[in-house]
């Protein structure tokens, strides 16, 4: 019997990888909102129990694992730098998240993952 | 910061008011909100957002009891405060607070940042406009989105 070979983890690529980040930001964003008290608190007193929280920051290892290093690495330093903001909107050539205009070369492709010429950010095409 | 009633009843899009959902679970029924989303238009994509939207159910289910469930959340994929009603006639089960079926489900969209800030007040005012068991049957009796309209303004008023 052949012994098992196991198949390398598929990592995602173009717009496959733009739409991980997607992913990955939403998810650090409710990890950080339900981790802040005050805002916990918030939506449970609107009748919506916050628990799972575990249950979410193993999801998002999962997420983050199946990412390619250099984008993961270019996503953690923008989110170190804006916030967690590390990707943004891109709206007729202008980065939503500091309003600079793309020059005409860098056109944002949902194909590929494009950064603000500006402010680095992660540009996604609405 | 309030939300006139006004500005909740304009963010419910007509297309996005699905009065005989039938999915089996759940998860069907979020997938079938989602695509319905995107083939409007007016959500970016699909797959981060059915994403986001399990994952706010893993951390807690959105079924508020009474027959509500608010499946809502935040991503980058949606361009604006989007909200969306369905209703369930057969009851689809939710793991709710009061462990019954959902018929009625409020879809609250959002994207991570809005200006003014209007996400969680408008998930108040909806959570205040199905807390009246009067309010439910109207809002469950609406077969049409004017019907649905009106019965929401009435119960935000």
């Amino acid at each position: 019997m052949s012994p098992a070979v196991s198949e390398p983890a598929r990592r995602p690529v173009g717009h496959d990888v733009l739409t991980a980040l997607v992913k990955l930001q939403d998810l650090d964003l409710m990890i950080r909102e339900a981790a802040d008290p005050r805002q916990a608190d918030e939506v449970s007193k609107l009748g919506f129990p916050i628990g799972g929280l575990d249950q979410l920051r193993a999801a998002r290892e999962v997420l983050a694992a199946g990412v390619e290093p250099r984008f993961l690495r270019l996503y953690d330093a923008a989110v170190r730098r804006y916030g967690g903001r590390a990707l943004v909107p891109v709206a007729n050539r202008t980065c939503l998240g500091c309003s600079a205009v793309q020059p005409t070369g860098v056109s944002p492709d949902p194909k590929r993952i494009t950064s603000c010429q500006s402010c680095g950010r992660i540009l996604y095409p609405l | 910061m309030a939300v006139d009633v006004q500005v909740v009843l304009e963010t419910f899009d007509p297309a996005l008011f699905l009065p005989s959902l039938a999915a089996p679970d759940k998860d069907s029924v979020l997938q079938e909100l989602v695509a319905h989303a995107q083939a409007q238009g007016l959500v970016r994509e699909r797959e981060p957002l059915l994403e986001m939207l399990r994952s706010r159910e893993s951390l807690g289910s959105t079924g508020i009891g009474h027959g509500i469930a608010v499946p809502h959340g935040r991503s980058l994929a949606v361009p604006r405060l989007v909200g969306g009603f369905a209703r369930h006639v057969a009851g689809v089960p939710w793991d709710a607070v009061d462990g019954k079926p959902v018929h009625l489900i409020f879809l609250i969209l959002a994207p991570p940042l809005e200006q003014p800030t209007r996400y969680l007040p408008f998930l108040g005012r909806i959570v205040e406009a199905v807390s009246d068991a009067d309010r439910r049957k109207r809002l469950a009796k609406a077969a049409t989105y004017e019907e649905f309209r009106r019965a929401l303004r009435d119960a935000l008023a």
